[in-house]
């Protein structure tokens, strides 16, 4: 499978007066094929939402990135801004976090869709109004006019995740960015909106990156995973592969948090202590004052890339081999 | 309509059915009045019953009638327009001058009527002048930040720095007494308030997702300041620009009371007061009636825009 987005060892720090005050992204790795569905998880502050908007091109100005990032062979770090722009929503788009926040309240749903339209697909005024119509119709909108004319604070939560997820695949864009597409709604809607995210991606044979940090979404609904930690790629393979057979301890970590039937009662098991908060003065692994399995020379040096299977790899000394 | 695939209709259809959740599309709010646009039918919704703002309305609608129908309305529209009768001079209020005379024989109710003139063309001329002039140097700093915020905004301070009034009088007195150089004058000290106003406005909305949603989708920043930043900072500014309407005219009025605006024969209402303060004692109608006139316009101006901050607000529609 040819590979659509490589992304390697990305970092990205924030600078304020030439200074560096952050480096929330230390080493990001993705690998993600055409019309592969990549999860990628994580607790909070790990990066998940950054690496999304460091591949769309859209931090603030204060960022500086380092590293690859390569769409369809094109290295997109060392494209300019103008270039950048037009490529975002033709052929990037974005699934934001809060819908809500993300449409503008002074205008209607069709105002909005329409400049989307107008601006990447070049159609007249009623070509248009067709295509946004099919467009909310697929994505289960049952009366696609009536929510053109509504304006955002008239449609429920659900309403808007809709409109959002037809508003990015609008263009028809060849990767989708979904970031937390359903943090802001209830598990019932959530189930349709990843059954619908999937659905279209089929039918468009679009590429999604899904951020998340429920490990059970990655499970039912992407075909790889990416598990980030503290900016970093601590492990990343087929979803089948990972779940199956995690090597990293943290990985491991996640799984055992997931509530499971087949676990009983019993309680959770949590992963003791917090994410660091000062990644910059790190020495080895990230992971170290935090792992059950840790050993003395875990905190010397990085953790080496290591591959336990085909497309698996983990970045971890001693990868625990299940 | 693109064909759904079985998978999409079953989504579709577990909404359609609906469980306890009410299905999504029944949240729209149903139409009770469809033949009338939407935009029509909220500003009705939010009119009614507020009769300060419709009072207000009212007060400067008659004002722009009176100023376009000032010849058919006024009793003696020569005079209006300055004609002398001196044989008619300081008459009181009677039947044949609602208003009395002034010291030359003038009707004073043809020459408030006439005054709407001066004092409309004025106010909407100074207050489109620097909303223009504002907006566009606020939402420049405001959405682009950095040092071209810095020079606008410490440019706007030198003209922050001292009291409007006085601003404005020493720019007139500069230019010499005239109208035009009254309009110039009041606008030099009006913008920088529309600048600081859309200023922080832009400055809030640029960081809201959508302003950020609008860029990951690669609109380009011409488009995103005309379509997201001035369209949603512009509630304040209308308010700010119909009360403004009224203050103008106060302003304008000054002027011309200290004799740096519209000048003679010009029917002012700034002037008018100006004309009758010496005898305001003995012929009290010669300044009270135009000042009357100042007074209604800039309370008239002040209801309508109250009322406007609630209708311009798309949230709250009912209260």
């Amino acid at each position: 499978m040819s590979s659509l987005l490589t992304v390697q060892d990305l970092c990205v720090r924030f600078v304020s007066r030439r200074k560096t005050v952050s480096q929330p992204l230390r080493g990001v790795n993705l690998n993600l094929g055409r019309g592969e569905i990549l999860g990628i998880v994580g607790e909070t502050g790990c990066g998940k939402t950054l690496t999304g908007l460091a591949i769309l091109g859209a931090l603030s100005a204060n960022a500086r990135v380092s590293g690859q990032i390569c769409y369809e062979g094109q290295e997109l770090t060392s494209l300019d801004e103008q270039t950048r722009a037009k490529l975002r929503g033709t052929s990037l788009a974005l699934i934001p976090q809060n819908p809500a926040a993300a449409l503008d309240p002074v205008h209607t749903i069709g105002t909005q869709l329409q400049l989307l339209a107008r601006r990447h697909l070049d159609r007249r005024h009623s070509a248009a109004v067709d295509l946004i119509d099919s467009e909310l119709a697929a994505v289960g909108l049952t009366d696609p006019e009536r929510v053109r004319r509504s304006y955002p604070h008239e449609l429920s939560g659900g309403m808007l995740q809709r409109v959002v997820i037809a508003a990015a695949l609008l263009a028809r864009p060849r990767l989708v960015v979904a970031d937390e597409p359903t943090t802001a709604l209830d598990v019932t809607i959530e189930r349709q909106i990843l059954n619908l995210i999937r659905d279209r991606q089929h039918q468009l044979g679009v590429s999604v990156v899904l951020v998340t940090h429920d490990i059970g979404v990655v499970e039912s609904t992407c075909d790889k995973v990416a598990v980030l930690y503290a900016g970093r790629t601590v492990e990343q393979g087929l979803v089948a592969d990972v779940l199956s057979h995690p090597s990293h301890p943290y990985t491991r970590g996640l799984l055992a948090a997931l509530p499971r039937k087949k676990h009983g009662d019993g309680p959770l098991t949590a992963i003791p202590g917090s994410v660091p908060v000062d990644t910059m003065r790190l020495k080895g692994c990230a992971f170290a004052d935090r792992c059950g399995s840790v050993r003395p020379d875990c905190t010397e040096g990085e953790p080496p890339n290591t591959s336990v299977g085909p497309g698996h790899t983990v970045e971890c000394r001693y990868p625990e081999q299940a | 309509m693109i064909p759904l695939p079985p998978g999409t209709a079953e989504t579709a259809g577990q909404t359609e059915a609906g469980d306890e959740r009410a299905p999504d599309t029944f949240e729209l709010p149903r139409p009770h009045a469809a033949f009338l646009p939407t935009r029509t039918r909220r500003v009705i919704a939010t009119l009614r019953g507020d009769v300060l703002v419709i009072g207000g309305g009212l007060i400067v609608l008659a004002v722009i009638v009176t100023a376009i129908f000032a010849p058919w309305l006024a009793p003696y529209p020569g005079q209006g327009r300055g004609a002398v009768d001196v044989a008619h001079r300081g008459l009181a209020p009677s039947s044949a001058h609602w208003f009395g005379t002034d010291q030359l024989g003038r009707d004073i109710l043809s020459r408030v009527i006439f005054g709407a003139r001066p004092a409309l063309v004025i106010s909407v001329v100074v207050v489109v002048a620097a909303v223009v002039i504002g907006v566009a140097l606020g939402s420049l700093a405001g959405y682009l930040g950095g040092w071209i915020d810095e020079i606008l905004m410490r440019l706007t301070d030198v003209f922050l720095a001292f009291p409007p009034l006085l601003l404005t009088m020493i720019v007139a007195a500069l230019l010499g007494p005239s109208l035009q150089h009254a309009v110039i004058a009041l606008v030099i000290s009006w913008w920088p308030w529309y600048a600081r106003l859309v200023r922080t406005a832009a400055q809030s909305i640029r960081q809201r997702p959508y302003v950020e949603a609008a860029r990951v989708s690669g609109a380009p920043t011409r488009r995103i300041l005309r379509r997201h930043i001035l369209r949603n900072s512009l509630n304040p500014v209308i308010v700010q620009a119909t009360v403004d309407f009224g203050t103008v005219i106060l302003a304008a009025g000054a002027l011309a009371f200290l004799g740096l605006g519209a000048q003679p024969p010009t029917a002012d209402w700034g002037l008018m007061v100006a004309d009758g303060r010496t005898t305001v004692t003995t012929q009290w109608w010669i300044a009270t009636f135009p000042g009357l006139a100042i007074f209604a316009i800039v309370l008239g101006a002040n209801l309508l825009g109250d009322g406007l901050q609630n209708l311009l607000n798309p949230r709250a529609v009912r209260r």
